[in-house]
C-alpha cells in the first residue's frame, strides 16, 4: 500500500537523528527537499513542420 | 482497514495493514460515542464529499509533454468552503489525502472557522523539475482543477514542497481564468500567498505563536506564570522558532533543542535569536552551537523542563520514552507527536498534553485572515492581526479547556469531541436536502 513518506525525498534522510520510522513520516518541520544542483535541458531535433493546404 | 494479499507458495495470506485513513477514523469514532453522534451525521462525517483526480499534459523544457496526475479531495463544507494545503510528493495519493483531509475538516472546526476540510497535490517529485517547468505544472494544474476549487468554494494552501510562490502562480493563473471585470475580487482563491500579492503579515509566526499562546492559556488557568520556567524544543523550524521567540519573551527559559542534526541544552539557558542566528551559518544545524553542551538524541525527552514542544514530526514520544518525560506540559506543536501508547502513558502520570488540533492551529487561523483580508478588500497591520490570533486562539482554548474539566476527560478528546459537535449542529439546524 502506497503510504504517505516525505523522508526518502529529504536531503537529512541519511543522517536525521529525529526518528528511526522513516517510512511513516507524512510532516516534519525539518523537511527539506533534496535539490537537484543542475537540472540539464535536453534539447533535442525535431524536423520542421510546415502546414500543407489540404 | 485495508489489506493486502500476499502470495505465500500457494497459499494466499491476508495481512492487514494500518492506513492513514484507519487512524483518523479511530479518532473521529472515538470521539463519536463519546458524543453519541447522530448515526446519519456519523455517515455523512465518515466519507468524503467529492474526490477529483485531473491527469493533465505540460510541456517540458526539453519540448517533451509529460502527463501529471493531481488529487484533490473535500471532506466536508457543513461550515463553509473547503480549506486545505496542497502537496507535491511522489508518494501523494488519494487514501492519504482523505485522511488529511478529514483532519482539517475537525481543525477548522475546533477554530471556530467557517471552513470545512479538503487536501491534495500532484504525485510528482519536484527535485527532477525546473522551476519554469515546476510553474507550467502548478498553472495548467490549477487550469484542470478549473471550479472544483474557488473563494467561496475550496481554498487550498502550503503543504510539503509548495510554498507561497505555488500559491502566487495558482492564484495568478485562477484569476486569468475569470471575466476581467472579476479577476482582483478572486485573489482569495488561495492563502499562503506571498505579502506582496495579498499575502498575511504575520503569517510565518501564526502557528508558532498559537503554539506560544496554548501554553499561556493554560499557565493562566492553572495559576501559573511563565517566567523562569524551562522549555525544550524538538524541531527548529518556522513552529519551534517562533513558539521559543514568543515563550522567552515572556520569561520562560529555552534548555534544549533538538533538530534533523542532533540534540543540544544548556540548564543556565540557550538564547532563542542567538541560536536563531547560529543556524543561519551552520547549514541549518543547531549543531556545535558555543554555549550549549551536546545530548544524546535518545536522552532528549527526558532532559529537566517544565514544559516539552515536539514541533518537528510525528510518533516522537513513544512508551519507551514517555516514562522518563520531566516535563508538565506537553504542547504538540507538530502534528500526531505522541503515538497512542506514549499517551496513556502520559496522562497516567499526569502530564497535560494540548492537543495537536488546538496547539498548532494558528496556522490556518492565519489562513483565514489572510481570506477574510483579500475577500473584504483590506490590508491588515501586524499588531491587528496578531490581536485577532489571540482572541480566536483563546476562544478555541477556553472552550477545550472547560470542556475537558467538565466532562473529566483530556483535552484531546475535548477537541474531538467539540470539532464533530459543531459540525453535527450545523447539520442539525439545516437538515438534509431535499
Amino acid at each position: 500500500m502506497n503510504q504517505f513518506n516525505i523522508c526518502p525525498s529529504c536531503m537529512h534522510c541519511s543522517t536525521c537523528v529525529l526518528t528511526a520510522q522513516k517510512d511513516k513520516v507524512w510532516s516534519c518541520s525539518e523537511f527539506d527537499e533534496i535539490k537537484t544542483t543542475e537540472i540539464i535541458v535536453e534539447t533535442i531535433e525535431r524536423p520542421k513542420r510546415s502546414l500543407e493546404l489540404v | 482497514m485495508t489489506t493486502i494479499t500476499a502470495g505465500l507458495n500457494n497459499i494466499t495470506q491476508e495481512i492487514p495493514v494500518r492506513g492513514m485513513m484507519a487512524n483518523v477514523m479511530e479518532q473521529f469514532n472515538s470521539a463519536a460515542d463519546q458524543i453519541n453522534l447522530h448515526p446519519n451525521i456519523r455517515k455523512i462525517l465518515s466519507i468524503t464529499n467529492n474526490e477529483i483526480i485531473v491527469n493533465f499534459p505540460v510541456k517540458m523544457d526539453n519540448g517533451e509533454v509529460e502527463i501529471f496526475t493531481g488529487y484533490r479531495v473535500q471532506h466536508n463544507n457543513a461550515l463553509g468552503p473547503y480549506k486545505g494545503g496542497l502537496r507535491y510528493h511522489p508518494t501523494v495519493d488519494i487514501d492519504a489525502a482523505r485522511a488529511l483531509a478529514m483532519w482539517m475538516t475537525w481543525k477548522t472546526s475546533l477554530a471556530g472557522l467557517p471552513f470545512g476540510g479538503g487536501k491534495g497535490g500532484i504525485k510528482i517529485d519536484p527535485s527532477k523539475y525546473s522551476k519554469d517547468e515546476l510553474e507550467r505544472i502548478t498553472r495548467r494544474f490549477t487550469f484542470a482543477l478549473a471550479d472544483n476549487i474557488g473563494p467561496e468554494h475550496d481554498i487550498p494552501a502550503p503543504d510539503v514542497n509548495t510554498n507561497s510562490q505555488t500559491m502566487a502562480w495558482m492564484a495568478d493563473t485562477y484569476m486569468s481564468t475569470r471575466p476581467p471585470a472579476e479577476r482582483t475580487a478572486n485573489q482569495h482563491v488561495v492563502t499562503g500567498k506571498p505579502a506582496g500579492s495579498g499575502g498575511l503579515d504575520g503569517r510565518d509566526r501564526s502557528t508558532g505563536y498559537g503554539v506560544y499562546l496554548s501554553i499561556k492559556f493554560w499557565a493562566e488557568k492553572n495559576n501559573k506564570t511563565l517566567e523562569g520556567k524551562t522549555f525544550i524544543i524538538q524541531g527548529f523550524g518556522n513552529v519551534g522558532y517562533w513558539a521559543g521567540y514568543f515563550l522567552e519573551k515572556d520569561g520562560a527559559i529555552l534548555v534544549g533543542v533538538q533538530d534533523a542534526y542532533g540534540s543540544i541544552q544548556n540548564k543556565k539557558g540557550i538564547q532563542v535569536e542567538d541560536l536563531f542566528k547560529y543556524i543561519q551559518v551552520s547549514d541549518g544545524s543547531v549543531v556545535n552551537f558555543p554555549n550549549a553542551q551536546s545530548v544524546n538524541k535518545d536522552d532528549f525527552f527526558g532532559l529537566d523542563c517544565d514544559i516539552c514542544i515536539p514541533a518537528a514530526l510525528g510518533n516522537q514520544i513513544t512508551k519507551e520514552n514517555a516514562p522518563s518525560i520531566k516535563a508538565a506540559l506537553i504542547a504538540e506543536g507538530a502534528n500526531g507527536p505522541i503515538n497512542v501508547e506514549g499517551e496513556k502513558i502520559l496522562l497516567e502520570r499526569g502530564i497535560t498534553i494540548i492537543p495537536d488540533i488546538l496547539c498548532n492551529s494558528g496556522g490556518v487561523v492565519g489562513s483565514y485572515f489572510e481570506w477574510l483580508q483579500n475577500r473584504n478588500g483590506e490590508l491588515w497591520q501586524y499588531d491587528e492581526v496578531m490581536g485577532k490570533l489571540h482572541k480566536k486562539i483563546k476562544e478555541s482554548f477556553d472552550k477545550v479547556y472547560e470542556y475537558s474539566e467538565r466532562e473529566a476527560m483530556d483535552m484531546r478528546t475535548a477537541a474531538y469531541c467539540i470539532a464533530i459537535k459543531r459540525i453535527e449542529k450545523a447539520y442539525v439546524q439545516r437538515g438534509i436536502f431535499p
